[in-house]
């Protein structure tokens, strides 16, 4: 029989690819898209349009602050698997708008998990948790390191985390929590620190631009290629036993590192282009993130294949491809 | 040859538009939710006009149709068009008026990047109502795609109504009582509004259409009356003195007591009506005689009676 997911922030760079993902499945998909006055779902349009997706890519308007439509759309689309990936994901744009962020990123979840478990209780059910939780605790960071966000993003997370693990141990869900750690793509949000370096490696390169500002290059992440990542929500979700998971390459690299990937790419300099501005730190910065996959190995069989120098590569020949 | 296709065609623009469009040699898609619906049926079966049917808020369905045909016109008429049913009806309200845009118009620039795109809003776009709030978000939505390259336009409507006009609508239900020489019992006769004829203002959309540029226009008379007037020259239509009583509970607190719109820019392409309000309200009301001595509500024969013109 066909499986259904509901997938919200199906127009998101997750969204889009898990997506892609279900459908190469074989399952049938249900999007949540927030209603706005601007065009919002560019990433899952192509998908939406192909004639091929016509009656197993279905998208539903709904918000995550608005109890009432996720419910209607859990009853209208009846999932097998639910995969919460919407969220307000910007960790400096969460300093701003803390207040929303708690409501869509935290509450938003409770509202999906209370839709979840009065009409749909079969369902399974996966939260994009996020290593933004661990903030201030060293490296490396696996499934069983204690918390500390740094950021209303991820003390936003880090209730929908928990939210999820109690809707487990108190109602029976199979709700799993995967603990992601950066993963970035072409698709990504033009906001986000490495599209803003490939963006500009892009422009700098045609002449279109000479400068790029950035905030503390310091800080270390561990970057993946996000559509090696869906895999692994997918793969959550398949198992017999709900259980978190860490999925992470397990590699660290500074935002100056990863600029010298990106601009060496096409044979320049960052330090030519670079500039730093103390108004892009954040309030609270989270100095390193490297996580620890090797549960995700050892169970989902599950490993990041793609470098972080060949994601900034492939992320800036897609950017000056779209020139 | 042109196609256009029209959305909503089952409505009274819908169905003015599509016989204004194929009469001028418009090859005509007449985009109806329900291709059984008795307008449909009644005022669309007309050449050059073929009715397809097509639910806006399927985007599949109007991307498949995109392909499926050479479009180069598209005309959204397609709405929940009523501002008291939008407040029992916001999500729809939202989904038909506002959603179904974005997806029309994503449609559009992957599949028909040429083809030209207007768009259906109101006066009212932006007052205090679920309607309201649609069709401002819809013009934004038009507004974003114009600035992808996308030649779309929205020309905001004021009140315009004809003897299609649902009988629910209360210019119709005057016209109604004034043939009939019933009694009829109104919230507030100091409402002011911009009245045309649909058929004038349907006029208006193709001039928009293929316009040099892409500009936004408000399509009204220019000319604001009073619901009172409206109600004198339907009394007057009928050789009836005016009986009238006023029931507040019909009242509208919420509606805007005023709502009109420029003119200038649709005169400047060329458009001006046809019909005075008082043409308006002799036509409606002669309409209305037909209907109460056939009894029949949809007849392709009233849309040839133009006591007005």
């Amino acid at each position: 029989m066909t499986k259904r997911a509901l997938i919200t922030g199906i127009t998101g760079q997750d969204g889009s690819y898990l997506a892609e993902l279900l459908l190469d499945k074989g399952y049938e998909v249900h999007g949540l898209v927030r209603r706005s006055s601007s065009f919002n779902r560019e990433r899952i349009d192509p998908l939406h349009l192909d004639p091929a997706n016509a009656d197993r890519l279905f998208l539903h308007y709904g918000d995550l602050t608005d109890s009432t439509s996720l419910v209607n759309i859990v009853r209208a689309a009846r999932p097998d698997e639910v995969y919460n990936l919407a969220a307000q994901s910007h960790v400096g744009v969460s300093f701003e708008m803390p207040e929303y962020t708690a409501s869509a990123d935290a509450l938003g979840v409770v509202r999906l998990l209370e839709a979840v478990r009065l009409h749909a209780p079969e369902a399974r059910f996966y939260q994009a948790s996020t290593s933004e939780m661990f903030g201030l605790t060293a490296p490396p960071q696996n499934e069983e390191t204690i918390f500390h966000p740094r950021s209303p993003y991820g003390a936003a997370k880090l209730h929908a985390h928990w939210a999820c693990v109690n809707y487990r141990e108190a109602y029976g869900l199979f709700a799993v929590s995967g603990i992601l750690f950066n993963h970035e793509s072409p698709r990504r949000g033009e906001s986000f620190v490495t599209r803003k370096v490939s963006r500009a490696v892009a422009a700098i390169r045609a002449g279109r631009a000479d400068r790029l500002t950035l905030g503390n290059l310091d800080a270390i992440r561990d970057w993946g290629y996000a559509k090696e990542y869906v895999e692994g929500m997918w793969r959550m979700l398949q198992q017999d036993r709900p259980v978190d998971y860490v999925l992470a390459t397990g590699v660290g690299t500074t935002v100056r590192d990863f600029c010298d990937l990106a601009f060496s790419h096409v044979g320049l300099d960052w330090r030519d282009f670079v500039d730093t501005d103390p108004r892009f730190e954040r309030p609270a910065e989270v100095p390193e993130l490297i996580g620890d996959p090797s549960r995700a190995a050892a169970e989902l069989g599950w490993k990041a294949s793609t470098t972080v120098g060949e994601l900034a590569r492939l992320m800036v020949d897609a950017d000056i491809a779209a020139l | 040859m042109t196609t256009a296709l029209v959305t909503g065609a089952a409505g009274q623009d819908g169905i003015y538009l599509s016989r204004h469009l194929a009469a001028a040699g418009v090859s005509v898609l007449a985009g109806v939710r329900d291709p059984a619906d008795p307008r449909a049926m009644a005022y669309l079966q007309a050449p050059g006009i073929e009715v397809v049917p097509l639910d806006v808020t399927d985007t599949a369905a109007v991307a498949a149709l995109l392909r499926r045909q050479h479009v180069d016109e598209v005309y959204n008429l397609a709405a929940l068009s009523s501002v008291a049913l939008s407040w029992q009806a916001p999500q729809r309200t939202a989904a038909v008026n506002a959603d179904a845009v974005e997806g029309m118009l994503a449609a559009i620039r992957h599949i028909r990047p040429a083809a030209r795109f207007f768009q259906a809003s109101s006066v009212q776009a932006g007052t205090s109502s679920p309607y309201a709030a649609s069709k401002l978000t819809a013009e934004a939505l038009v507004a974003e795609a114009r600035s992808r390259g996308v030649f779309a336009v929205a020309g905001r409507l004021a009140n315009h109504e004809s003897p299609l006009r649902p009988a629910t609508f209360v210019v119709r239900r005057i016209a109604r009582a004034a043939a009939r020489g019933e009694q009829l019992a109104l919230g507030d006769l100091d409402v002011w509004r911009d009245w045309g004829h649909a058929a004038d203002h349907v006029r208006a959309m193709p001039l928009l259409l293929r316009a040099a540029e892409p500009v936004d226009a408000d399509i009204c008379t220019g000319t604001m009356v009073t619901l009172g007037d409206v109600v004198e020259a339907a009394y007057a239509a009928a050789g009836r003195p005016v009986d009238v009583v006023l029931d507040p509970a019909q009242a509208r607190p919420s509606d805007p007591q005023r709502v009109g719109g420029d003119a200038s820019a649709i005169r400047a392409l060329g458009w001006s009506p046809s019909y005075t309000l008082e043409g308006l309200l002799a036509e409606m009301v002669a309409v209305e005689r037909h209907r109460a001595a056939s009894g029949i509500e949809h007849d392709a024969r009233y849309l040839a009676i133009t006591a007005g013109r």
